[in-house]
């Protein structure tokens, strides 16, 4: 009962719902001012399977030459790219890349739909996760019933509630958000007759490092369909907006007052994103920026593939959010926990 | 003034200053230090050639000028200095490659017959050919060896000869140019008055562009700080139910207009003293101050549509990233005063200033020039220089609703 009158204060917050409309329109707006130059009906019998005889260790080469790599980093981008070789070579046995998709606008549409679409998704959705944790939170400072519901010990659980509240009230806002913009981008561009097309098709590609002939295929690790990478980019987005909500939560109870912990949740972020450059490409420290929450909704587009040159293990995007979810989760228990024994003043 | 002292105190609390100063170095060294650093690496390309003219004949080149500088003397020096350096390594001898015409023929050669096509249309030169190709091309190619010099020297030799503008002003006006600048007026116009001088201004050209991206930086960076500072304060009073107290008296309504003041203030102040810093540390670390009486002026990588003088620039720069920041902590400020608490206030305020922050980024990254954003894409270069406008605006569509805000809340029922 509790947990739904929590998860009814957030959701009926009228800033939230503010704050929907006016990414659903960003987002639309995204979609609307994307277009493509022509759409030519591709010719797939005469393209060769790009993943046929297609040596990993190029693109690893490429990456240490680019970027002047030597020592550990090169050693494990060596190593990341030897392993992502049996991955090419059942891609090539499969015929993975003999399939259409939106042929010579593949690489346009792709990177609308997966690089610029979801990247916006998730950083909206995620800051919408933070302020929900950070309203449930902060809710009773600002209404005055703190001295009530911290009088009692009963009173003193109402933190878990808000936990769960903020989650699934994160859930309902990407929701909701997906739903807006997937429906302006499939009506505009026709992602739904391309949603059995495998996403590594010869059409697509991603971009490796700076140099302009840096083109590499799209190599995900796992044999995506569109409609699959959707479905899997959903799933992580989501996970994605938890942590954010579990990082606003354990912010949220551990420092009382609004100000102070929105003030400290904006530093720490600001701070993960504006340091990454600090450190170079392919050094272990570059590649735990880009493998945690924040670094991952800027490196939207490249969710499930090899990733680029500071991206030094595979499987980064899983085991970063994994890692973070359980950190959070730890987090906001010992917040929690702090909580209940916390003096008002 | 004693109550708008004290707001300012509450504004200026020790947290939220020191947050902003450790974020501003974070920035500076992640960010903008990058920018500085390749501009001073970059320098000595073309940005060679043109500082040394500007050492001999000052800040503007005219036509005896540009031919005591003898272009062709140096030209045939740095072909002799190719000759000498192909003929040193056998394996130009291999390819038959004597001179620096051999090389660009047979290296055009190669990539002419084995070039591979994307299916997007982009191409690349698979091995062994770039093996092949590579030997050569280290060699002719070194950054400090005498083809890059040669090739630095032929574009300033085109771009900044002072009777002969038409190449350089044909490539961004010209009805025949690839990018199809040609119907943009304002552009056109600004060409015409440019080729009727008799003389080129000497900058480096990179110093403009690299300046204005450095801006751009410091602008986000001011938006993002200035409403972090400047909005909280009045939520704090509303959420302490302080209002209720200063409202039933006459002077106790007063206190609003002392906030929206600080407030207001603060922003400006805070923006000044990051624009000050950040633009002095650009100052001090790269050559510009050499430069500042110079006009920016020169046509090689981009177009400028207003003689400026370097530090005319930096103040215009200076006055649209206040303006963007003001017009920010304005908007921020007025939903402050409709917020109950600080997370719903900065819920509210993060889209207001990503929007300022946007536009005003898009404003100031080439300010000024035919590549910037406001000038070309949405104004089709039909307008003068609607990115110093837009920024205006901006800070009047945030200032005049906080004051309107301060004015009625004088009369408003609780």
């Amino acid at each position: 009962m509790l947990f739904l009158y929590e998860l009814k204060k957030l959701l009926l917050t009228p800033a939230i719902a503010a704050f929907l409309i006016i990414c659903a329109v960003v987002n639309t707006f995204i979609v609307v001012s994307s277009y493509v130059w022509q759409y030519e009906p591709a010719n797939l019998a005469e393209q060769a399977d790009v993943f046929d005889g297609f040596d990993a260790r190029e693109i690893a080469e490429r990456y240490i030459g680019e970027y002047s790599l030597s020592g550990g980093s090169e050693a494990n981008i060596r190593e990341k790219y030897a392993k992502l070789q049996p991955v090419i070579d059942a891609k090539a046995a499969r015929d993975d890349s003999m399939s259409e998709y939106f042929g010579v606008n593949t690489r346009t549409l792709h990177t609308l739909l997966f690089k610029q679409l979801f990247g916006a998704i998730a950083a909206e959705s995620c800051v919408a996760a933070l302020f929900f944790a950070l309203l449930g939170t902060g809710y009773e400072q600002t209404r005055n019933t703190e001295s009530i519901v911290c009088a009692s010990r009963t009173g003193r659980r109402i933190l878990l509630p808000k936990l769960l509240a903020a989650l699934i009230a994160s859930a309902v806002f990407l929701a909701a958000l997906t739903a807006v913009t997937l429906a302006v981008a499939f009506a505009k561009f026709g992602y739904a007759s391309v949603l059995g097309d495998n996403v590594s098709s010869l059409y697509n590609t991603a971009v490796q490092g700076n140099t302009n002939n840096g083109i590499k295929p799209l190599i995900t690790l796992r044999s995506f369909t569109v409609g699959g990478l959707i479905a899997a980019s959903l799933g992580l987005t989501l996970a994605l907006a938890w942590c954010f909500a579990l990082f606003g939560f354990a912010v949220g109870a551990a420092i009382r007052g609004g100000y102070g912990a929105t003030l400290a949740s904006i530093a720490v972020l600001a701070a993960s994103v504006v340091a990454a450059p600090l450190f170079a490409v392919g050094s272990e420290a570059r590649y735990a920026f880009a493998s945690i929450p924040p670094g991952l909704i800027l490196g939207a587009g490249t969710w499930f593939t090899d990733g680029g040159a500071m991206i030094t293990h595979l499987r980064f995007e899983t085991t970063g959010t994994a890692l973070s979810l359980a950190v959070l989760a730890a987090l906001s228990l010992a917040a929690a926990a702090y909580y209940k024994r916390r003096d008002l003043k | 003034m004693r109550v708008f002292l004290y707001e300012l105190r509450k504004i200026w609390n020790l947290k939220a200053v020191l947050i902003i100063s450790a974020l501003g170095a974070l920035a500076y060294f992640a960010l903008s230090y990058g920018l500085i650093a390749s501009y001073n690496e970059g320098h000595y390309s073309t940005g060679y050639y043109v500082s040394e003219m500007f050492r001999r004949y000052g800040a503007t080149l005219d036509a005896e000028e540009y031919a005591d500088f003898d272009f062709a003397g140096r030209k045939a020096e740095l072909e002799r200095e190719i000759t000498e350096l192909i003929a040193e390594y056998p394996v130009f001898a291999e390819y038959g490659v004597e001179t620096l015409e051999d090389y660009e023929r047979v290296s055009g050669e190669i990539w002419e017959e084995h070039t591979v096509r994307n299916p997007d249309g982009s191409g690349y030169l698979p091995d062994p050919w770039i093996s092949e190709l590579q030997e050569m091309s280290f060699l002719i190619n070194d950054l400090n060896g005498p083809y890059f010099k040669l090739m630095n020297l032929t574009t300033v030799e085109e771009y900044y000869n002072p009777l002969d503008k038409e190449y350089a002003v044909s490539w961004y006006v010209s009805p025949e140019s690839e990018n199809g600048n040609s119907y943009r007026p304002a552009q056109l116009r600004r060409a015409e008055a440019f080729a009727a001088r008799p003389e080129v201004d000497l900058i480096p050209y990179n110093l403009t562009t690299t300046f204005s991206a450095f801006a751009m930086v410091v602008l986000i960076f001011s938006v993002g700080a200035s409403v972090i500072l400047a909005a909280p304060a009045v939520v704090t009073d509303r959420q302490r139910k302080v209002f209720a107290l200063q409202y039933s008296s006459q002077k106790g309504r007063r206190v609003f207009t002392a906030q929206t003041a600080a407030a207001l203030f603060s922003a400006f102040a805070l923006t000044l003293a990051l624009v000050a810093a950040s633009y002095a540390a650009f100052l001090t670390q790269t050559d510009a101050s050499d430069y500042l009486g110079v006009r920016i002026t020169s046509t090689l990588m981009s177009f400028y549509m207003w003689d400026f003088t370097l530090l005319q620039y930096f103040l215009l720069l200076a006055g649209m990233t206040v303006s963007v920041a003001a017009g920010a902590a304005g908007l921020a400020f007025v939903l402050a005063r409709h917020s109950n608490s600080v997370v719903t206030l900065m819920l509210k305020a993060a889209p207001a200033a990503a929007g300022c922050a946007a536009l005003g980024a898009l404003a100031v990254n080439y300010a000024t020039s035919n590549w910037n954003y406001v000038f070309g894409e949405i104004f089709n270069g039909k307008r003068d220089l609607p990115e110093v406008w837009v920024c205006a605006a901006l800070a009047v569509a945030g200032l005049i609703p906080a004051v309107v805000t301060a004015v009625r809340e004088r009369r408003l029922d609780v």
